[in-house]
């Protein structure tokens, strides 16, 4: 199994962006590509061939389970695992995000200092 | 089983068909006697069986109906081969009889007693046998009792034959002496002194006519009846007419006979008198004109109720009536209420009869009971008491009411309890136990009446009971859902109508669920429902129902079966509230606080984000951009806590307001100025309307902060809700005493099912996980409130394309003079 090195981070507020990247750069080692919205990620993505993607679920404009959508139509990026980033975790909601088709759900606030190992944990899990 | 024989079978038989018994009839003489024997020894069975030359035949009883057996399977073929009764205390255990039908199979018999029916000495011709269906034991003193029975059953079959003989006999004698013989009359041939020269003597008449012959009338009419027998047959004598009278006569068993006797005149010397025991036919004519009086009473008393449907009038009527059917003066009905001491019960009395006047005393009660009465109830039978010593109402003595000197107390009772008490006294003569036979078709009257009263009286408690609860049900706001017990309708209330549109008319006889439920109904809710009915058990429950015009409404039905007295289910009672309004409240508040969580989220994930590389101290972390995005996002936070907490300052109406007279142009710079940072941000342009300037330097009374707080909110949202590359404009305009503030975007407008509650707290027109808005939710209610707070008003215009929303703030009063 190949290990996890490239991922996509999609978020639409700066700050958090800005701490997501450098806990996904500096503390975890992982080449990291940051957009701002969902509409960037799909232009940048096919690119830059994450082996997993970040969302950001409540963004302007295309929101997370939308651009999750998109990606799943996109032959490059179809088994991509993506993963939810999100403030809004009741279990409704948390319902709808594994009906999207998302591997895994991380709460907002996370933390920067464990995020890099929590998404090794998962990329081992769910490429087995 | 072999049969064992008799040694003298032959001059058995012949002796056995010469009682000619064979094959007839049942006869009462017989049946008497086993009847007696099945009494005496307590069996299930006693029967008089013949023993034929291959069967045994049942004289009088049988054994379930089996009237003749084999003789092969016939006990009693054995029991009379000896002399002795025989005994069989278990026929199980006797090899014997083990194995014949009846003791094998039905009916299972395992005791058997029999004694020979022994004639002329010798001949056993069959046995008075006793037979059961268990074991038991069978002392020497029962066989003697059962061999005395026995020798009952011959002297019966010897008395047959000697009747026969007798009989024969008197047909041979004289023709008119046979018919005399076998006539119930007595038929005298009289001399005019009243001489008897003849009589049948042998009539089975009960007048005693032994050696009647030769003697006078006396002693068979007695004195009384021999003188009207003489002046009778005088004047038949004189007038040649027949004559008849009636005479009594007292037999030797001691009961008075009555008699009819017919006198007709032969010759001067010679009168034929034909006396008839009419006795039974007197008591027929009086049974039956007692029945007659009885039945009208009856038919009074009920066509009295049908009339006024007053129970007591009509007790006091039945009352009356039966004291002068019995000859007595004093008679009272009245009720028996028990109190909380079982021991100890009271009267309550409906109606008292005396000297032919009814009194209806309303209820008086007698609350504690004498002897005579408290012996009445706790026999629940009629009591007599002829010599009244205790007045068992001495009370109503002083009303003028008599003392009693004899007393018929006859409890009515109701359901295995006394519920109401007749009460007869001062009879002519006095009570005994044919009077309380006589009164049974009337007393049973008066249980059915009871009964009908009391049913009454619940009937009226329970109808007051539905009127009072129909009149709460109906008045309700809820609406009320009664069902039979397949839950179908059969009565709502206005309440119900108001909420579901449908009349009763309607959907009387149709489920509820069929017709309110539909699309957003909760499937699980409506199972629930429906497993509740099945199971016949309350259930409390929210749901979403549709009204008769399809507008869907939330409801919470609290529903319970009713049950009636015997724990039957009669069906179901629903409570329904519409709660739409609490439901759509609730909604608005879940979705304030999912907002509030988010936007309080957001910043915080940065803070600690920032803080917690920060601690880290890992190489090449930007540790000064770090501190400055944790300062950032702690600032927002402390923005949206004041948003939040100011709300509910607000609406707690602990904000004071610092009121100043302000000029309006440098306050509308100053907003420009302060939103231009974040119109920026999205690239929007702010822009103060030119003609603001022809507004110089007036001013409006206001808290400064407060103004800045509501004008920073529109143009905040005017900013939020902008396509970008846009303008937002603010502007102010004099309007009377008033100075009214606009600020104008041209984003997409307030969607329609917003415009109604922009206002209120917690609200914010929510599109999903779009978070192009942002915001608590909050920002529009606070500046209503403080808008309202400083005397102005809040408004908005808005279409697609352009949105504009205003206040309004008063001009400071010295320039309103102006």
């Amino acid at each position: 199994m190949a290990d996890l090195r490239k991922i996509l981070y999609v978020e639409d507020e700066p700050d958090i962006r800005e701490v997501a990247r450098i806990a996904l750069q500096i503390v975890g080692g992982f080449e990291v590509m940051v957009c701002a919205s969902g509409e960037e990620c799909l232009e940048a993505a096919p690119a830059f061939e994450p082996d997993m993607i970040i969302l950001d679920v409540m963004m302007p404009g295309m929101d997370g389970p939308d651009t999750l959508q998109k990606l799943r139509s996109m032959p490059e990026l179809a088994d991509t695992p993506v993963i939810f980033m999100t403030a809004k975790v009741q279990s409704h909601e948390l319902d709808a995000y594994h009906r999207a088709g998302v591997r895994a759900v991380i709460a907002k606030p996370f933390d920067p200092m464990t995020l890099s190992d929590r998404l090794r944990d998962l990329w081992s899990k769910t490429s087995i | 089983m072999a049969v064992s024989m008799p040694a003298n079978e032959i001059g058995r038989l012949r002796v056995l068909y010469a009682t000619g018994l064979l094959d007839t009839e049942p006869e009462e003489r017989f049946d008497r006697l086993c009847r007696l024997a099945r009494r005496m020894f307590n069996v299930k069975y006693a029967f008089v069986s013949l023993v034929d030359q291959d069967r045994q035949w049942f004289k009088s009883g049988n054994l379930e109906g089996v009237i003749e057996l084999p003789r092969s399977e016939s006990i009693c073929a054995h029991a009379i081969v000896g002399d002795d009764v025989l005994v069989c205390e278990d026929l199980s255990q006797d090899t014997r009889f083990a194995e014949i039908a009846a003791v094998r199979d039905f009916p299972r018999l395992r005791f058997y007693a029999g004694a020979p029916l022994v004639l002329e000495g010798s001949y056993s011709i069959g046995t008075l046998s006793l037979a059961d269906t268990v074991p038991r034991q069978f002392a020497e003193e029962d066989k003697a009792s059962l061999g005395d029975l026995a020798a009952s059953v011959v002297d019966e079959i010897a008395l047959l034959r000697e009747r026969e003989l007798r009989q024969r006999l008197a047909a041979s004698e004289a023709r008119e002496h046979a018919i005399l013989g076998t006539v119930l009359d007595v038929f005298f041939i009289l001399s005019p002194d009243g001489r008897i020269q003849y009589c049948n003597n042998d009539s089975a008449s009960p007048l005693d006519t032994t050696d009647a012959i030769g003697g006078y009338l006396d002693s068979i009419l007695g004195e009384k009846g021999a003188d009207l027998a003489r002046e009778k047959i005088e004047q038949a004598v004189l007038s040649g007419d027949p004559k008849i009278f009636e005479f009594e006569v007292i037999h030797q068993s001691g009961s008075q006979l009555l008699f009819e006797a017919r006198l007709i005149k032969q010759n001067n010397q010679t009168v034929f008198m034909v006396c008839r025991d009419i006795t039974r036919q007197r008591q027929a004519l009086n049974a039956e004109q007692d029945r007659a009086r009885m039945g009208a009473v009856i038919n009074r008393i009920q066509s009295q109720q049908i009339r006024y449907a007053d129970f007591n009038k009509t007790f006091g009527v039945m009352l009356k009536d039966i004291l002068l059917l019995i000859d007595a003066e004093f008679g009272m009905i009245c009720d028996i209420e028990e109190t909380d001491d079982e021991q100890d019960c009271g009267l309550s009395v409906r109606v008292v009869c005396t000297e032919n006047k009814i009194l209806l005393p309303s209820n008086q009660f007698i609350p504690t009971l004498n002897d005579l009465f408290y012996s009445t109830l706790n026999s629940r039978k009629a009591v007599i008491d002829n010599h009244v010593r205790e007045d068992p109402c001495p009370l109503w003595r002083e009303r003028g009411f008599p003392a009693l000197n004899n007393y018929l107390g006859i409890p009515v009772i109701l359901a295995g309890r006394p519920v109401t008490m007749l009460v007869l006294a001062n009879r002519a003569r006095p009570f005994d136990s044919e009077i309380i036979q006589y009164l049974q078709p009337l007393l049973f009257t008066l249980a059915q009446l009871v009964q009908a009263s009391a049913m009454q009286e619940q009937k009226r408690q329970i109808q007051s009971e539905i009127i009072r609860l129909s009149r709460v049900a109906s008045q309700t706001t809820n609406g009320v859902v009664i069902t039979d017990a397949k839950g179908r309708i059969e009565w709502i209330n206005d309440g119900f109508s108001r909420i579901a549109g449908y009349t009763l008319e309607e959907i009387k006889g149709l489920s509820p669920g069929r017709i309110l439920q539909g699309e957003h109904s909760d499937l699980k809710v409506v199972e629930e429902m429906t497993r509740a009915v099945e199971a016949r058990e309350p259930f409390d429950v929210e749901l979403i129902n549709y009204h008769k015009s399809g507008r869907p409404y939330w409801i919470h039905i609290s529903c319970n079966p009713l049950l009636n007295d015997a724990h039957e289910l009669e069906g179901f009672i629903a409570i329904e509230s519409d709660i739409t309004d609490r439901k759509l409240l609730e909604g608005v508040k879940d979705q304030f606080i999912a907002n509030v969580s988010h936007e309080l989220k957001t910043p915080l994930t940065a803070l600690n984000g920032a803080l917690s590389l920060l601690q880290a101290q890992e190489e090449g972390v930007p540790a000064q951009d770090l501190l400055i995005m944790a300062a950032r996002n702690g600032h927002r936070l402390e923005l949206l806590i004041n948003d939040l907490l100011d709300a509910e300052r607000l609406v707690q109406g602990k904000v004071s307001l610092r009121m100043a007279d302000l000029e309006i142009v440098p306050l509308l710079l100053q907003a420009v100025a302060d939103n231009k940072v974040a119109a920026a941000g999205r690239s929007i342009y702010l822009e103060l309307d030119s003609q603001v300037m022809d507004i110089g330097r007036q001013t409006i009374r206001v808290d400064q902060l407060r103004f800045h707080q509501i004008i920073n909110n529109l143009i905040a949202n005017a900013i939020k809700f902008s396509p970008a590359d846009d303008t937002v404009s603010i502007s102010a305009t004099i309007r009377g005493d008033a100075c009214q503030i606009s600020v104008i975007d041209h984003g997409s407008g307030i969607p329609d099912s917003f415009r109604s509650h922009i206002f209120k707290r917690f609200s914010q027109a929510d599109s999903g996980n779009c978070r192009e808005h942002g915001g608590t939710g909050l920002g529009l209610a606070i500046s209503k409130e403080l808008v309202e707070r400083m005397q102005g008003q809040i408004g908005f215009e808005s279409q697609p394309g352009r949105c504009h929303f205003y206040f309004t703030v008063p001009l400071s009063e010295e320039q309103r003079w102006c």
